[in-house]
């Protein structure tokens, strides 16, 4: 890669990332934090990098960096706290997206990793086991499991509402 | 996906499990027909069983979740994972279970959107930037080039110039450096006899300058090119009134000592140059008064004439001297 695509990299990809690692953190300081660090590792490894698989790096970075903030500061996602949560929390929600911010924080590290690759993203089943390190059909069960306490939460909450 | 010999233990787990569809268990049943040693195998594992433990799945929620069928269709439905056939079942489903279509409506609510007003601030932070000429654009290469080129040129030539001396022989030229013509002013000013040998260096018409310090005889820079003789100069004897040079004591070898007549003065003015050129270049650089002396002794001694010399008052420094006879002049600032 040559410095060009690297720089064309950072104006097609940051915000991605960013988003990505921001939407698991919530903390827009160490979200950066994570993004610069990705940005930096391609930038010395700049000359072993292909252009057509940099974004999967980036992101494999990235979420790397983020499971290692996690472990550093112990957000240990509990499924089960989250089941507890799901049904007592009741926030005056505006709209959708609100609901599926609340929806999104219900969900273990894992399974919203996987989740915001497949949906921000477009990643493929292969491809997000790439970067999380877990077999296809490891990443098919989180998905799955996903969708089901998000449609639990989201079914629950409008009956509320 | 059909059932064949790679991949037929999930297909008889699922079935030992209860997950696979209707179809899926016809599929494996002929399966077992055609393949009588997987069906040996098969009734073998049928029988092993684990004992029942006391020990529970707490998440039994999400375990049914996984086995209720809709379900997993309508996740493999948003997920636009779901076979020809598995789309047919899923809408019979829904026509004989209408409540399924709010279910599906929320899978579909499941779909996270991302939020492009999150934007990471500052990327001009990330990038990284190389002063590159191929960056240039092609006026400015071309450009950068030539001042390239040039630096190298001049400090190339500056460097010859150090190590070799170019001298300009103006022989056709009465042109003088603004050195040469103050200096010989300020001659014309201070001394009357002075004024004699300054006329003469006027009607020369030849000079070498260098660094517009130096003036030299252009005689003396061809004896420079051509040195025909090496011998070492002791004393050379000129004409008290007409500065003419006489004779030159030379010595050929370190004993013999040889006089040189004046039909051979070509070849001693080189060697006087050369030598009034080296022991003046100590000079200049000399700040002590005494070791002054000295090498001004030694010019004297070897060129017979009087080296003139004016000091620095405070750093003892020389500020100009200036040695002159007949043809010959040679002065340094």
């Amino acid at each position: 890669m040559t410095v060009n695509e690297y720089n064309n990299c950072v104006n097609q990809y940051a915000d991605g990332v960013f988003r990505f690692i921001l939407k698991n953190i919530k903390d827009e300081d160490k979200a950066k934090d994570i993004v610069q660090d990705a940005f930096e590792k391609l930038w010395i490894k700049l000359s072993d990098i292909d252009a057509a698989t940099v974004k999967s790096y980036l992101f494999t970075i990235a979420y790397n960096g983020m499971v290692d903030a996690f472990r550093r500061e112990k957000f240990v996602g509990d499924i089960e706290s989250a089941k507890d949560n799901n049904f007592i929390t009741f926030n005056n929600y505006n709209d959708v997206k609100e609901i599926l911010n609340e929806a999104l924080s219900k969900l273990n590290d894992i399974q919203r990793a996987v989740v915001l690759l497949r949906d921000y993203e477009g990643y493929n089943y292969k491809e997000i086991g790439k970067i999380t390190g877990l077999s296809e059909s490891q990443v098919k069960v989180y998905i799955y499991r996903a969708r089901v306490i998000l449609k639990e939460y989201i079914g629950n909450l409008y009956r509320v509402i | 996906m059909s059932i064949n010999r790679n991949n037929y233990e999930t297909y008889l787990i699922d079935y030992l499990d209860g997950t696979l569809h209707p179809y899926e268990v016809t599929e494996v049943l002929l399966f077992l027909d055609q393949h009588a040693d997987i069906k040996a195998e098969f009734i073998n594992m049928n029988n092993v069983f684990l004992p029942k433990t006391e020990a529970q799945f707490n998440s039994s929620i999400l375990l049914k979740s996984v086995q209720d069928r809709n379900v997993h269709l309508l996740v493999k439905e948003i997920e636009s994972d779901l076979s020809y056939i598995e789309t047919t079942e899923l809408q019979a489903a829904i026509k004989q279970n209408p409540n399924l279509i709010s279910e599906q409506k929320l899978f579909t609510l499941t779909i996270q959107q991302p939020d492009y007003s999150l934007i990471y601030p500052n990327k001009t932070e990330l990038k990284k930037q190389i002063l590159s000429i191929f960056w240039f654009t092609p006026m400015l290469r071309i450009a950068s080039v030539i001042v390239f080129l040039s630096v190298i040129g001049v400090i190339y030539y500056k460097n010859t110039q150090q190590h070799q001396p170019i001298v300009y022989n103006n022989q056709n030229s009465n042109k003088k450096t603004k050195t040469l013509k103050a200096f010989e002013q300020t001659k014309l000013k201070s001394n009357q006899t002075k004024e004699i040998r300054t006329k003469e260096i006027d009607n020369t018409k030849t000079y070498l300058v260098k660094n517009k310090e130096v003036i030299i005889n252009s005689v003396i820079v061809n004896a420079e090119k051509v040195p025909t003789i090496k011998p070492h100069l002791i004393n050379i004897h000129f004409n008290a009134n007409t500065y003419q040079p006489l004779n030159a004591i030379i010595l050929n070898n370190v004993k013999q000592k040889e006089l040189v007549e004046q039909d051979q003065f070509e070849d001693i003015k080189s060697l006087l140059a050369r030598k009034v050129r080296q022991n003046t270049n100590k000079l200049l650089g000399e700040s002590d008064t005494n070791r002054q002396i000295t090498i001004v002794g030694l010019i004297n001694k070897t060129t017979g004439v009087d080296l003139k010399i004016d000091n620095d008052t405070t750093s003892g420094r020389i500020n100009h001297f200036e040695l002159a006879a007949l043809d010959f002049f040679w002065s340094k600032k």
